[in-house]
């Protein structure tokens, strides 16, 4: 099998677990709204602040369901072993690694989109950068959160140990996303880009040294 | 618990064969985990066709050998070649797993997936087609069962999917840990056919217990004891009762 045939099946089964238990729809959803609805009533006579504030809360939004999916996938993966199960078939460690940013990065835009909707609601369409920046700003986040999954779940780390080490290395994705939003898309898009492109070349480089024990 | 003094090694350790003629050679192989060891200095060559059984007392290191052989866990010290591949080497291991199975207290299995998905995402893993998926089902006696999540599933029926597994995968060398733990007298023939039909078609099986005798023949009895290789004898053994 080649590199992407293994990675996509990696990603169909993670997204059909994920398609089965409806975590993030049934509890990150919910809450976004409720955020962003209350922030923006509450800057309601501000519309400067509440342009301001919104894309902020939703990336907040997005880093939440991204430490709740990862904790859903090391769940999944801790009950009765199953990730061993992947260990030891003859699948390459990149593919799996590769396969766990699609799955995370897919879940994380349907988290994503239901945000830009908000966001258009309250504080105005998104513009072109904007949104471009969301989607490679989540590519990153996934990338980032799909490591220390693998890294955590390796190790057999507690569940707490996974955000306390993936929220510095991802703390530069919102920051440059939300920039790139504020009108600096030529500085701050390709340091997203070069975030993401980073990240994944580590992680699919390193992936075989982070999960053999 | 206290333990016993272990017992002197009564049989030399083999010679070296050929490294593509034996289905597992070990060279002074060991793996420790922190500063415990889990297996010392073993040195054992099994051939394809044998079916071999590792007794010892909890803690011995029976699950630990098995998962060393099966790339589960990297060797700390030592080497080996399994069937054919070199252990050492990454692209060794990633051989070894193309023709290895591992059977052990975990299944393996997502829980939120069917019986039926979780035999077809591991085929897929394993470039086993996906068309023996039924019959698989239904030589473990789970065909009716397979539209149902495994959570839902019993230790013992997840075990038996497990065996479904291996009989997708036709494996060159079969490990299982404490195989027949949780079984029913049923589920325990699976077992025994499918280590029949693998030694039949020279492959290896190695098989773990405590100190009770298996549910399926085996040629020779491997003693562990705090880690280390104590005794090795060609003995058959059979299910209890059994002639």
């Amino acid at each position: 099998m080649t590199l992407f045939t293994e990675a996509t099946a990696v990603a169909a089964k993670d997204l059909r677990i994920e398609a089965r238990g409806h975590r993030i729809a049934g509890s990150v959803l919910p809450l976004a709204g409720a955020l962003i609805v209350a922030f923006a009533v509450v800057a309601a006579p501000d519309p400067a602040r509440t342009a301001q504030t919104v894309p902020a809360l939703g990336w907040i939004t997005v880093v939440f369901a991204t430490v709740l999916a990862l904790k859903r996938a090391h769940d999944a993966e801790s009950e009765d072993g199953a990730l061993e199960g992947l260990l030891l078939a003859p699948v390459r460690r990149s593919a799996i690694y590769l396969g766990k940013v699609l799955a995370l990065a897919a879940e994380l835009l349907v988290v994503q989109a239901v945000l830009l909707v908000a966001a258009a609601v309250f504080a105005g369409p998104p513009s072109v950068a904007g949104i471009t920046a969301a989607i490679l700003g989540t590519v990153g986040l996934a990338a980032v959160g799909a490591l220390f999954g693998l890294m955590t779940e390796s190790a057999h780390a507690r569940g707490a140990t996974l955000p306390l080490l993936m929220l510095p290395a991802a703390a530069p994705v919102p920051v440059f996303a939300i920039k790139a939003g504020e009108g600096h898309a030529g500085l701050w898009l390709p340091l997203i880009l070069l975030f993401d492109a980073g990240v994944l070349a580590v992680g699919a480089l390193a992936a075989r040294h982070v999960v053999e024990d | 618990m206290t333990r016993r003094a272990a017992e002197p090694r009564t049989t030399p350790p083999p010679p070296a064969p050929a490294p593509g003629r034996a289905a597992v050679y070990l060279d002074r192989i060991s793996r420790h985990y922190g500063h415990v060891p889990g297996i010392s200095d073993i040195t054992l060559s099994v051939e394809r066709g044998e079916a071999l059984l590792v007794r010892g007392p909890n803690g011995s290191g029976k699950s630990t050998l098995l998962r060393v052989i099966a790339t589960a866990l990297t060797p700390t010290s030592g080497g080996g070649w399994i069937l054919g591949h070199d252990l050492g080497t990454p692209e060794g291991r990633a051989a070894i797993r193309l023709d290895t199975e591992l059977i052990g207290d975990t299944t393996r299995c997502y829980l939120d997936l069917t019986a039926a998905e979780n035999l077809r995402f591991w085929c897929r893993m394993n470039g086993v087609p996906r068309a023996g998926v039924a019959a698989a089902l239904d030589r473990v006696g789970l065909l009716c069962l397979h539209s149902d999540p495994v959570r839902g599933f019993s230790p013992g029926m997840r075990q038996r999917l497990a065996l479904a597994r291996c009989y997708l995968r036709r494996p060159e060398l079969l490990l299982l840990d404490e195989p027949c733990a949780g079984l029913d007298p049923d589920a325990a023939a699976i077992v025994e056919s499918l280590v029949t039909e693998v030694a039949a078609h020279g492959g290896a099986v190695l098989a773990t217990t405590g100190f009770r005798p298996p549910t399926f023949r085996t040629t020779r009895v491997l003693t562990l004891f705090n880690g280390e290789l104590t005794a090795d004898r060609r003995q058959p053994l059979y299910g209890t009762g059994r002639p």
